[in-house]
């Protein structure tokens, strides 16, 4: 098997899970195919909107750089090599490419539109919950729209990053 | 199986093909995915032809054969499994040839006495002149082990780094290479006092090196280039400086080399007789008159 294929086949396989600051938001990364995200039934009875988005916030920020490690172990476990950070001021390409991903916009929402997902260079991370949507207390469905606004958000990033090396 | 030059355009033609996989995935509208063919399959090109380490072993084994018959102590042979040679048997026959006629008087029997005396010197000297050569030989052969190495090494990171080539990637892959290191253990001049013996515990760490690799400077630092994931150009181009790399620490070591023969072959030019001694006037008296020679006097007991 080539290497192009495993490195593929080895990320389709990856899981990566990461947990909010307080343990009470889950997020679950498959191959950036699909991204779930739980709520503790504890925490979302008893936290108020803020409290959620900022649990959820910083949980998403956890696991982009949860998903780079995994991404650079998967492909150091396949190849054998020492992958790692690209070093700025090499190639002028790769500090343009870079440059221009720290600025790109990205934004997904679920079906309905009561949550949106978007990011600036997957740094600056904003959720948006809708309150009324918040007030009818339907976990299940804030879960499942997370998630769907979560991997359209993840789905653009990579749309964006091909338009930008064009 | 070991990796030779040989390898280098089955590992230009694994470069193109992951290049070939990037640009498909990518689209065939951007100059820093879509690299022409030649520019990647002759990317090794300047290596197509090198010596190999393992010719250089005929001639340092002979060079260890002479050594064993210079030796007028025992020595290291250098060896990775830490043999030692014996003193040769046949100079000391020559040495006690002078004592022999220590009490003979008469011009030519003193010269040929004075001439043994200085033989041990003479010899010794030839025997760290042999040790210098074999070390420098020694040298070059890490040297050009250490080239392949690093282009085995090199050519295979090249392709990885090629296959993870993704939109969201942009890692680089970090190698280390070993020529830049190579000869930084070369002997230094030889000695002309008849101390050749200490050149070899002085110079050992190049003795050991022809059959075995690199090992015995594993403990130095080594140039690490990157090999960038962001796109085939910035890949090809990180290619080509590390071969430039390569390049230039070769020839720093040839040229580390060189100096040393040069510095070894002065020394030897600047006091040939500390190495080859003139024969005795004994030995220009023809045999069949050497009875009528009057140097050679008479033995008084």
């Amino acid at each position: 098997m080539s290497d192009t294929n495993e490195f593929r086949e080895r990320w389709e396989e990856t899981v990566v899970v990461t947990e909010s600051p307080n343990g009470s938001v889950f997020v679950q990364n498959r191959a950036d195919q699909v991204i779930e995200v739980r709520i503790d039934d504890g925490y979302f009875n008893r936290a108020s909107l803020d409290q959620l988005r900022t649990q959820i916030t910083a949980a998403l920020r956890l696991a982009v750089a949860d998903r780079f490690r995994a991404y650079r172990s998967m492909l150091r476990d396949v190849s054998g090599l020492s992958f790692g950070q690209a070093e700025r001021g090499r190639r002028p390409h790769a500090d343009e490419k870079r440059r221009k991903s720290e600025e790109l916009h990205i934004e997904g929402s679920s079906a309905d539109g009561t949550v949106t997902v978007s990011a600036i260079g997957l740094q600056h991370i904003t959720v948006s919950i809708d309150g009324g949507f918040w007030d009818s207390g339907d976990r299940h469905t804030l879960e499942s729209n997370l998630g769907v606004a979560c991997t359209s958000a993840v789905q653009a990033q990579f749309a964006g990053m091909k338009e930008l090396t064009h | 199986m070991t990796f030779s030059e040989y390898d280098l355009p089955g590992r230009a033609s694994d470069l193109l093909a992951a290049q070939k996989d990037a640009l498909e995935d990518h689209g065939e509208d951007c100059d820093q995915y879509d690299i022409p063919s030649d520019e990647i399959l002759g990317i090794y090109d300047d290596f197509a032809s090198l010596p190999s380490p393992d010719n250089f072993g005929t001639y340092t084994d002979g060079l260890l054969t002479t050594m064993e018959k210079l030796a007028t102590g025992g020595y290291s042979t250098g060896q990775t499994d830490g043999s030692t040679g014996v003193a040769s048997s046949v100079l000391d026959l020559t040495i006690s040839a002078g004592d022999e006629v220590d009490d003979w008087t008469g011009k030519g029997a003193d010269q040929f006495n004075i001439w043994t005396d200085g033989w041990k010197t003479g010899v010794s000297n030839q025997f760290a002149a042999t040790v210098a050569l074999r070390i420098l030989l020694n040298a070059e052969a890490a040297v050009w082990t250490g080239v392949l190495k690093d282009l085995d090494d090199l050519s295979n990171a090249a392709t990885k780094a090629m296959k993870a080539v993704t939109e969201c990637n942009g890692d680089d892959v970090t190698i280390a290479l070993s020529v830049a290191t190579a000869v930084v253990g070369i002997a230094a001049a030889i000695p002309t006092a008849g101390t050749s013996l200490s050149l070899v515990a002085v110079a050992g760490a190049g003795l050991g090196v022809a059959s075995t690799g690199m090992q015995v400077y594993e403990a130095a630092s080594k140039p690490e280039p990157k090999i960038s994931s962001c796109c085939p150009r910035c890949c090809i181009d990180d290619v080509k400086d590390a071969l430039k790399d390569i390049k230039t620490h070769t020839r720093e070591a040839e040229e580390k080399i060189a100096k040393d023969l040069d510095k070894n072959i002065n020394i030897i030019n600047g006091a040939w007789s500390e190495f080859c001694k003139p024969a005795p006037a004994l030995g220009s008296v023809p045999r069949q008159n050497i009875h009528g020679y009057d140097g050679l006097g008479s033995f008084p007991g």
